[in-house]
């Protein structure tokens, strides 16, 4: 059934554009700083200048280059995503998989702990501890993440019962196979598309934090961010710079969401057969 | 009063080498009993029936004693000889017409006897054979025919008046009902306890073991020795000797569900290098029980130890395992879940090679019992035997190895595989998990054996096969050959074929019943469909409401229900087929589709 998933992706035009664009996110962001001339921490030429063949976007307030900044803004909100993300779906699925595996009182205190958290508006949560510790871009990303596993933990949790009572499982059970063969072997593999959409929309929620964060200033100023971008470009919205100063970083962030979001929805679609489309 | 055969032994010489026909046999005919003979073709019947009238052909060699009557047989005296034969020991031989003379009518030749043993005159032997052909229901205008123009049937009546003609003490019949229709066997059996309330003693030698089954006492022989000695009536239902359950399994019987499935092998020559030595060792220089390569509970002792019969009276055996030995016993086990009582107390034996079918509805506990018979769900209480040996006592790892010996087959095949591995690897599975106790050839050999035994291709292109790109019957077929992959010797179905449509259901059926019967397979077979089980099995269980309410061999359970509840299943299940015929054969009622 497996081999039909890339079958059905490469048929979905949702996905292949949210690829597409994720590829070129992709390609901007390993290719950084060979596409910018200059230091984004440059503060040597001339400020608010026009865009010109020297610099794309022109330069801010402070004379640094803007299209340089964007491209190492990009590069932090992204990576800031992934830490957070894969952190996060992580958590989720060891959680999820200890839970499952370990019934009674293991799976007691996690669910109920994720209960709690999911309770806790995390937004609100993750202001206050930024706002009161200052923590470092990382050290916030894992606060995040820590926030943010039970939603996926509580699937991967049903979805590793389910798994466990299923017949293939209790054959291998039943020629003797130890419980960690079963899990590496039966119901990680299946917990793939799982762990795939959890990862994506870890992702995703943490590069709206991290934009978030940023504009409101909660984060460490020196440390460039899409969101800073945006915050700062905002202090001049009656100059003329919406063109090369606020919408760049608006676009780019949007991009990213939207990737994120299309490419998440489609392997939703593709992993449960309720949302799979009738004419496939 | 009797024949005693004591310690014969018979072997015929051949160029170079001679074949051992009897060996070891110590057998007594007693007068006013019948003692069954039975076998397979080629196993020493006949040999031993000509024995006893010192009737072997020359080339054959014979030592131990024949007693009758307490005076032993003077074997090499022919005058001697011939004074006993007919008179006091009569024989009936098979392929009646090639043994009368054909220049003769038979009327000439019932008569024989009369004339040489008791000088009757011509008019009165006439006489008494025309009474005794007309006893055994030949009509007079018969009489002066000539072999040739009679029937199979009725040659073998005029054989019958030839040899009680003397009205001898003891009468060996062999194969009287071979060439038989129904009406002539019954003659037969008329003539047989007609004999016995008469105080002679007959000797049937048979392969019909429904004939055998009526005799006081049946033998069974194979290759030269007897296996097993049991009154007859038991023949057909207690068999111990996993060679007479074999022997079973290949008869045709009316009552029996299942049979005609044969057994593994075929019987070995029993041939001895150069000349037969007096005094040789029991066994002719092979050592080891005769029936081992056929045997599905050979152990590795069979094939070393000299075995003897055991037991005396009514029933001995020649087994070094003391006969059908169990595989799974099941002492009080029972399970709940939840409060909610599965199985109550059950006591279970399975025994090897046998085919024993659980049947009962749905939530009756068939699943749980043999999910702890198979020892993948422990239970609450109770203990369970492997092969004689108590599996909780043992170590985990012992008790994990233990797993490799029971297979296990599912209902529903497309979800007891992993759609993630492709054919190799859902085979391999048991092997890789098992790996610790797998020695000998390699993984690929033991995918690609069992692949083959579960009639599956091997080729390089299908072992790279995922599941959903085969059908179901192949998928089950896969799980087949995983459950065989590690050559268990049990295997546990649990409605291997009730997701399958009736064609494919019918070519995994014969599969696995072939299966069982070349490798000796114990198999627990559970199912819901009575038509089914009554295919399979050897015996059945009934469950009903977490208890087994009837166990006992198949044609009981079908013909003679013992439990209502079982009778209400069968009733059940007949009705349901009558109802179904009944729509097709009554007549249309007239309605909107079929206008007057």
């Amino acid at each position: 059934m497996h081999i039909q998933y890339v079958k059905i992706l490469r048929r979905d035009p949702w996905f292949l554009f949210a690829a597409l664009l994720a590829g070129l996110l992709l390609v901007i962001l390993l290719a950084g700083s060979w596409l910018s001339p200059h230091d984004p921490f440059d503060i040597s030429f001339t400020p608010l200048e026009r865009p010109s063949k020297e610099h794309w976007l022109g330069t801010n307030d402070g004379g640094m280059d803007i299209w340089a900044e964007l491209l190492a803004g990009l590069r932090n909100t992204v990576s800031f995503g992934l830490v957070a993300g894969l952190a996060g779906a992580a958590l989720a699925i060891i959680a999820g998989v200890v839970a499952a595996c370990r019934n009674g009182l293991t799976d007691h205190v996690l669910m109920r702990l994720g209960d709690i958290l999911l309770a806790l508006p995390s937004i609100m949560v993750t202001l206050l501890l930024a706002a009161l510790f200052r923590p470092p871009a990382w050290g916030l990303a894992c606060i995040l993440a820590l926030l943010a596993w039970p939603g996926p933990a509580k699937t991967i949790r049903a979805q590793t019962l389910a798994l466990q009572g299923s017949l293939h499982v209790q054959a291998a059970r039943h020629m003797g196979g130890s419980p960690l063969y079963i899990l590496i072997r039966h119901i990680l593999p299946e917990l793939f598309p799982l762990g795939v959409i959890a990862i994506i929309s870890r992702i995703r929620s943490a590069v709206f934090m991290e934009a978030s964060l940023a504009f409101l200033g909660l984060l460490d100023p020196m440390r460039k961010s899409l969101g800073k971008m945006i915050q700062h470009g905002l202090g001049y919205y009656y100059l003329d710079i919406w063109g090369n100063w606020l919408l760049p970083p608006l676009i780019c962030l949007c991009l990213l969401l939207l990737s994120l979001t299309l490419m998440g929805v489609s392997l939703e679609k593709l992993f449960d057969p309720r949302m799979r489309e009738t004419n496939q | 009063m009797s024949i005693e055969l004591h310690n014969i032994r018979v072997s015929y010489e051949q160029s170079g080498h001679s074949l051992l026909a009897l060996d070891d046999l110590h057998l007594t005919l007693e007068q006013g009993r019948v003692t069954a003979l039975i076998g397979e073709s080629g196993c020493g019947k006949t040999t031993l029936g000509k024995s006893i009238m010192g009737l072997l052909p020359a080339r054959a060699r014979i030592s131990g004693t024949i007693r009758l009557n307490g005076t032993p047989l003077p074997l090499g005296d022919e005058t001697a000889m011939n004074r006993l034969r007919w008179s006091r020991v009569a024989m009936v031989f098979q392929n009646g017409v090639s043994t009368l003379n054909p220049a003769y009518t038979i009327a000439r030749q019932v008569m024989e006897p009369l004339r040489v043993h008791s000088g009757l005159g011509e008019h009165e032997a006439r006489r008494r054979a025309a009474a005794m052909l007309k006893s055994l229901d030949l009509a007079p205008e018969l009489h002066e025919r000539y072999p040739h123009q009679l029937s199979g049937g009725q040659i073998q009546r005029a054989l019958l008046g030839m040899a009680m003609i003397l009205d001898p003490e003891y009468l060996i019949l062999d194969e009287p009902t071979a060439a038989l229709d129904p009406g002539a066997r019954a003659l037969v059996m008329d003539l047989m306890r007609a004999t016995r309330r008469n105080g002679k003693g007959v000797l049937l030698i048979s392969h019909d073991l429904d004939l055998a089954a009526g005799a006081d006492t049946a033998a069974v022989l194979y290759q030269g020795q007897i296996m097993e000695i049991l009154p007859g009536p038991e023949l057909l239902r207690l068999p111990r000797h996993p060679y007479t359950k074999a022997l079973l399994r290949s008869f045709p019987g009316i009552d029996t569900p299942r049979n005609l499935m044969g057994m593994r092998g075929e019987p070995l020559l029993r041939l001895l290098p150069g000349k037969e030595v007096p005094n040789a060792p029991a066994g002719g220089g092979h050592t080891g029980c005769l029936f081992r390569e056929r045997c599905p509970q050979a152990v590795e002792a069979c094939a070393r130890e000299a075995v003897s019969m055991q037991g005396n009276g009514e029933r001995r055996i020649r087994c070094l395992r003391g006969g059908i030995v169990p595989a799974i016993v099941l002492e009080g086990v029972s399970k709940s879940y939840d409060r909610i009582k599965a199985l109550h107390e059950t006591d279970l034996t399975v025994y090897n090679g046998e085919v024993l079918c659980l049947i009962g509805e749905t939530g009756s506990g068939k699943s749980t019992l043999a999910m702890i018979a198979g020892g993948s769900l422990l239970p609450d209480t109770g203990r369970r035997l492997l092969h004689g040996q108590d599996v909780h006592m043992l170590d985990r790892k012992t008790q994990n190895g233990l797993r490799a010996d029971i297979g296990f087959i599912y209902q529903n095949p497309l979800e007891a595989v992993s759609h993630r591995l492709n054919v190799f690897q859902i085979v391999a599975e048991p092997i890789r998990i098992q790996r610790a106790a797998l020695p000998g050839p390699g993984m690929e050999a033991l995918v690609v054996a069992a692949l083959r035994d579960a009639g599956l291709p091997c080729e390089h292109e299908f072992l790279h096969k995922y599941p959903h790109e085969l059908n179901a019957g192949a998928v089950q077929r896969l799980c087949i050959a995983r459950a065989l992959v590690l050559r268990p010797s049990i295997i546990i179905a649990d409605e291997p074929t009730s997701s399958l449509d009736p064609g494919v259901q019918a070519k995994i059926l014969k599969m696995l019943l072939e299966l069982q019967t070349e490798k000796g397979l114990t198999l627990l077979f559970i199912t819901h469909d009575l038509g089914v089980a009554g295919k399979i099995a050897d015996r059945i269980a009934v469950l009903h409401k977490g208890r087994i309410i009837e166990l006992g061999p198949a044609e009981d359970i079908f013909n003679r229900p013992a439990h209502p509840y079982t009778a209400r299943l069968l009733q059940l299940a007949r009705a349901g087929t009558a109802r179904s015929r009944e729509m097709h054969t009554r007549e249309p009622k007239p309605g909107l589709n079929n206008p007057v």
